[in-house]
């Protein structure tokens, strides 16, 4: 096994800022993640590979479909880059008809979800006119067959669902939504939901605009719930989401699921409660597939996110069309998100998110549309490392120790951010746990691959330069699986890895950050995933902080800078998980041990508040709906206190009438002692549930 | 009362084994020990030592002097002796006389078909006279169905083991605590209901374990070797569902028993729905567990409805109608949207009219039995530990 440098990152140095990971998805047919993607040089347009892109300024979806320039339609047989015609162009890549459109929250937007042909990969890579469209691609992986359903016209909204003027809709983003619990139900026993996109199986009934999934209306729902009569078992099987054969569907038999849990939360309330209040909020809903949910890196989920919170935003608007006014009020609750990527706002996923928000307030300056994001689970993981300027100029070893567990079926990756701006030389060595090293630098080698005895691909080593979306430069590496495959396919050697950096030119009070992305069983065991780490004496100490000059060890593993890598764009009400109760007496109530944080001193961007995730130190978890009516159950992470917090905003913004996210969260602290976000886990401060002054407990979704 | 419980000698050697249930007082032990199998003598210690009792005699007895009077004299053959008997005693004589009413025969409407027969005794000009009135028919499914869709749905079944598994292992043996649960069951206050569903679930037994003979269908591990089933697979074969067969009569029983009870309370449609869904629970957590396929509990839902029907029937004083039901497996396949999965609705409404189709079911002509002297008696007594005294509580507010 040896480390090979002659090659070339076939995607990085473009001039179109490419996924850091495609070289390792495209670039060989024996990397593992790639071995059902047809290879890009097969000219057949098979749209397998889904796609976040950035489109360049003044560019918009309709044209990057088309290919039109300066709004000029090329003819299908003429030439347009390369040798490649308009029509192979066309057929290439397919952007659903919803973002072709320039209305309402639409207009500016300047990010799209496409499936494409994974040719087209390789020609953003080769041809620079390609950048007058396109500044940046993500790939959500990983890839997988698409079947696309010719016949079925998207369903026409029959009778639009009207909600009351004022009223906030409730968005929720998640996996298996329980839509017949009576939390969900209004007083006359109807549903709540006014739509329903299950971005798994494909369907007739689509989303207007969108070709795959399947709407369920709320036509749908009560039609369904009156003839089950009561039984909720019979209502998903008459809807038609429950088959005991098809294992993405046993969910809603399941005792709970994360997002009906979420939901709940959210915007569940006791149907027979004070039905007068704003509790019985309408709620519209996008089901995750099982392919973004079960990856725990977070890579498949940017393209179902971004077309989630699209059919939210369009979802409004279509219920205020043939009213006077703008549409409701959108509070959405997306309880996801990794531990890998810049933490700074840049990433395409988060750049989407801040763009539709601009979009929307754009076009409904008076009305709020709040994403709230969980501060993530990983401050104890172990999974972040800060390099400090100082540290390199007194060569101080700044190396870090990364371990990858044995039996790992999934691969592993570690990405080191430089900061904005670095202008020096940095390098990095990788050295395997038997011993290969290589040396990766700004100035030197920029792609390496680890390749076992028969050629095979084991990791890869890529450095990526700063590009047109990307201002920080990005060290990657990524090891494929430890544990052996039924096909004898490569295996990576397990164990400590290790990452020396050395660097000159850096500013001072600057970082090199490293982050291991999230590798995790998020929902259930079907991919044998182990979540590899930074190993660091420090570790296992709860808090850490960098220590005293002239200390002989310094702690680059830190948990501030933990914070979701999805959670970083301005637009995101961020929240953290804290205890409900404390157990010392008079004691102030304290953040959830593995709630994430943000950076220490950059507390303008990172958590915003935090909220109950945790009852004590020893009853754990927040207890809300399960799968049926009238059952409850604990589930515990930063995951349950972002939907808390979605449900104060919306009662605020029914209340006050705030206009702009933040200021709602905002104004959700304002009775706080801190006059600002002066802690980077807590943000704002711990915001708890009514204590007693509200006797009629049905209003809240936590009871204790 | 060793002897009486002989086969438990078996039992013991495969604790995991549903036999236990072959004697109705271990299922009472699954609610409240010991206690109903004695009467309450346990509870009061109403017995003594032997050798003790023989010194006590010697010295209190005294001279023989023969009594003037006898004790009340029984009525030959009246139900009403039963009430002398212990639990276990009434079980067998009870049993004795219900099983020898009944015979096999493989005739049907199809072929393969096993059917359970009800013997009509008439006196006639020939002296005694049987009339064989059909209960159920039951033909299975084909070795396609089994190891096409049925097993590729029990294999999915497994997603729910770690949600189900502490119900999996706990409703091994018969889950009358479950029942108790629902219809607040107790030695104490409901004695001869208890005795009235272990005879329901002991007549279900005997007729499933002749209908599973017939079959003989391998369970989902023979099929392959990644079902993995999570508790032992039972030693007998799979079709009709033992589990579902024995739930799905008690639930029968027992939700026409109260709704019979003449107190408005237990005439609401409540109770005979959770009884339901438990039965249909337990059911298809033997799916999940991977012992079952789904037309399995079909087939055990439709045999205990049919059995508990025809059971509340010899119970009645009049009008003892039931109707002959016939379940062909090799019928039960996918139409348009159906699914080969059970829903315990569908076979629940095909009972209730035969205008509600389901796949396989089909109901065919009523049958009048005549009374079964000791099971109405048992029925009677039942019935009374819900009827109460007084009047009827006030509706609740709201």
């Amino acid at each position: 096994m040896e480390w090979r440098t002659e090659g070339q990152s076939r995607f990085q140095g473009r001039a179109i800022t490419i996924d850091p990971l495609a070289d390792w998805l495209l670039g060989d047919a024996g990397a593992p993640i790639a071995a059902t993607v047809p290879s890009p040089d097969d000219l057949t347009p098979d749209l397998s590979l889904r796609v976040l892109i950035r489109l360049a300024e003044g560019v918009t979806a309709a044209d990057l479909a088309t290919f039109a320039v300066n709004g000029v339609r090329p003819a299908d047989d003429a030439i347009v880059f390369g040798d490649v015609k308009a029509a192979t162009w066309r057929s290439s890549i397919l952007i659903a008809s919803t973002y072709r459109q320039a209305k309402g929250h639409w207009a500016g937007a300047r990010y799209c979800t496409a499936r494409i042909a994974p040719q087209v990969v390789n020609w953003l890579a080769d041809h620079d006119v390609l950048a007058s469209f396109i500044d940046s691609l993500t790939i959500s992986v990983p890839p997988e067959p698409l079947v696309i359903r010719a016949a079925g016209t998207p369903l026409a909204m029959q009778a639009t669902p009207r909600i009351a003027a004022g009223s906030v809709l409730m968005g929720l983003i998640d996996d298996g939504l329980c839509l017949a619990s009576d939390r969900f139900r209004s007083a006359n026993g109807q549903t709540r939901s006014v739509g329903l996109w299950s971005q798994q199986f494909t369907a007739a009934s689509r989303p207007p605009g969108f070709d795959y999934g399947r709407l369920i209306t709320r036509r749908e729902v009560n039609t369904a719930l009156g003839s089950s009569g009561g039984d909720e078992d019979a209502f998903y099987r008459i809807i038609g989401l429950y088959d005991a054969g098809l294992p993405q569907t046993t969910w809603s038999a399941a005792r709970t699921t994360h997002g009906t849990h979420v939901m709940d939360i959210a915007a569940g309330a006791a149907p027979e409660g004070d039905v007068a209040g704003s509790d019985l909020r309408p709620i519209v809903s996008v089901q995750l597939p099982d392919v973004a949910v079960d990856d725990g890196s977070g890579h498949s989920l940017g393209y179902y996110l971004l077309d989630g919170l699209r059919f939210i935003a369009a979802m409004a608007e279509r219920m205020a069309e043939g009213t006077d006014g703008p549409p409701n009020p959108v509070v959405v609750t997306v309880s996801y998100g990794n531990m890998a990527g810049p933490h700074d706002g840049s990433s395409d996923v988060e750049r989407a998110m801040d763009d539709l928000v601009r979009g929307w307030s754009v076009a409904y300056p008076s009305v709020p549309f709040v994403i709230v994001m969980p501060s993530g689970n990983s401050y104890l993981a172990d999974c972040h490392a800060a390099l400090p300027a100082d540290g390199f100029e007194r060569d101080f070893p700044q190396s870090l120790t990364w371990e990858i567990l044995p039996d790992d079926g999934t691969p592993n990756l570690v990405q080191v951010w430089l900061p904005d701006g670095f202008d020096g030389v940095f390098s990095l060595q990788v050295s395997t746990p038997t011993g290969q090293t290589v040396a990766l630098s700004t100035k030197g080698t920029s792609f390496a691959e680890l390749r076992d005895d028969k050629g095979r691909l084991v990791a890869q080593a890529i450095s990526c330069p700063p590009s047109k979306a990307r201002s920080r430069h990005l060290f990657q590496i990524c090891v494929t699986r430890t544990a052996p495959d039924d096909v004898g396919g490569p295996v990576a050697p397990h164990g400590r890895w290790r990452l020396t950096a050395a660097a000159s030119g850096m500013q001072t009070g600057t970082h090199v950050h490293a982050w291991v992305q999230r590798d995790d069983l998020p929902r259930r065991t079907v991919r044998n995933a182990r979540q590899s780490r930074f190993v660091d004496p420090c570790g296992g100490t709860r808090d850490r902080r960098v220590p005293n000059e002239g200390a002989e060890h310094r702690c680059l593993v830190d948990g501030a800078g933990s914070l979701n890598a999805m959670a970083s764009g301005s637009s995101v009400v961020v929240v953290a998980g804290a205890f409900v109760r404390t157990d010392m007496a008079g004691g102030v109530p304290d953040i959830a041990p593995y709630s994430g944080a943000g950076f220490k001193g950059e507390e303008n961007r990172g958590v915003d508040l935090a909220a109950p995730s945790e009852e004590s130190v020893v009853l754990a978890g927040i207890r809300a709906g399960g799968a049926r009516s009238r059952s409850s159950v604990r589930l515990n992470g930063t995951s349950v206190a972002a939907p808390f917090v979605a449900r104060r905003i919306a009662d605020r913004i029914e209340s006050f009438r705030q206009a702009s996210p933040k200021s709602a969260a905002g104004g959700l602290v304002s009775t706080f002692a801190r006059p600002s976000k002066s802690d980077e886990r807590q943000g704002w401060g711990i915001i708890r549930p009514a204590a007693t002054d509200d006797d009629n407990s049905d209003r809240h979704p936590l009871r204790f | 009362m060793a002897q009486l419980n002989g086969l438990n000698g078996l039992n013991g050697l495969n604790g995991l084994n549903g036999l236990n249930g072959l004697n109705g007082l271990n299922g009472l032990n699954g609610l409240n020990g010991l206690a109903i199998a004695n009467g309450l003598s346990g509870a009061a210690g109403a017995t003594a030592d032997p050798s003790a009792l023989l010194t006590t005699h010697d010295g209190i007895a005294g001279s023989w002097q023969a009594p003037a009077t006898s004790p009340r004299w029984p009525s030959f053959d009246s139900a009403d002796n039963l009430r002398l008997w212990g639990a276990a005693f009434r079980g067998h004589a009870l049993d004795a006389s219900l099983f020898t009413e009944l015979t096999f025969a493989t005739s049907g409407p199809g072929p393969s078909t096993l059917t359970l027969f009800h013997v009509e005794r008439r006196s006639g000009t020939a002296g005694i006279e049987c009339d064989h009135l059909p209960i159920i028919s039951i033909r299975a499914p084909g070795p396609q169905q089994f190891g096409g869709e049925q097993l590729r749905l029990t294999a999915g079944y497994a997603a729910l083991r770690i949600d189900r598994i502490h119900e999996i292992v706990s409703q091994i043996p018969i889950p009358l605590g479950f029942i108790g649960a629902i219809a607040f069951l107790s030695d104490v206050r409901t004695p001869r209901t208890i005795e009235l569903l272990m005879a329901a679930h002991r007549f279900a037994v005997l007729v499933e374990m002749r209908f599973k003979q017939a079959f003989a269908t391998p369970r989902p591990a023979d099929f392959s070797p990644q079902i993995q089933p999570v508790i032992p697979t039972p030693l007998h074969g799979a079709f009709p569902s033992g589990h579902a067969t024995e739930m799905f009569i008690m639930a029968r029983v027992l939700s026409t028993l109260l709704a019979s009870a003449g107190v408005d309370h237990y005439r609401e449609g409540l109770w005979k729905q959770q009884l339901m869904r438990l039965a249909y629970r337990v059911a298809v957590n033997r799916t999940i567990a991977g012992v079952h396929f789904p037309v399995d509990s079909v087939a055990g839902c439709a045999l205990g409805l049919a059995l508990g029907d025809y059971l509340v029937a010899r119970c009645q004083k009049a009008d003892r109608v039931y109707r002959q039901r016939i379940f062909d497996g090799s019928e039960f396949t996918d139409d348009g949207n159906d699914q080969q999965d059970f829903a315990w609705g569908l076979v629940d409404d095909a009972f209730a009219s035969p205008a509600n189709k389901l796949a396989g079911l089909t109901t065919g002509g009523e049958h009048t039995v005549a009374r079964a002297p000791m099971l109405g008696w048992l029925w009677d007594q039942a019935l009374a530990e819900w009827q109460g005294d007084g009047a009827p509580a006030p509706a609740p507010r709201g």
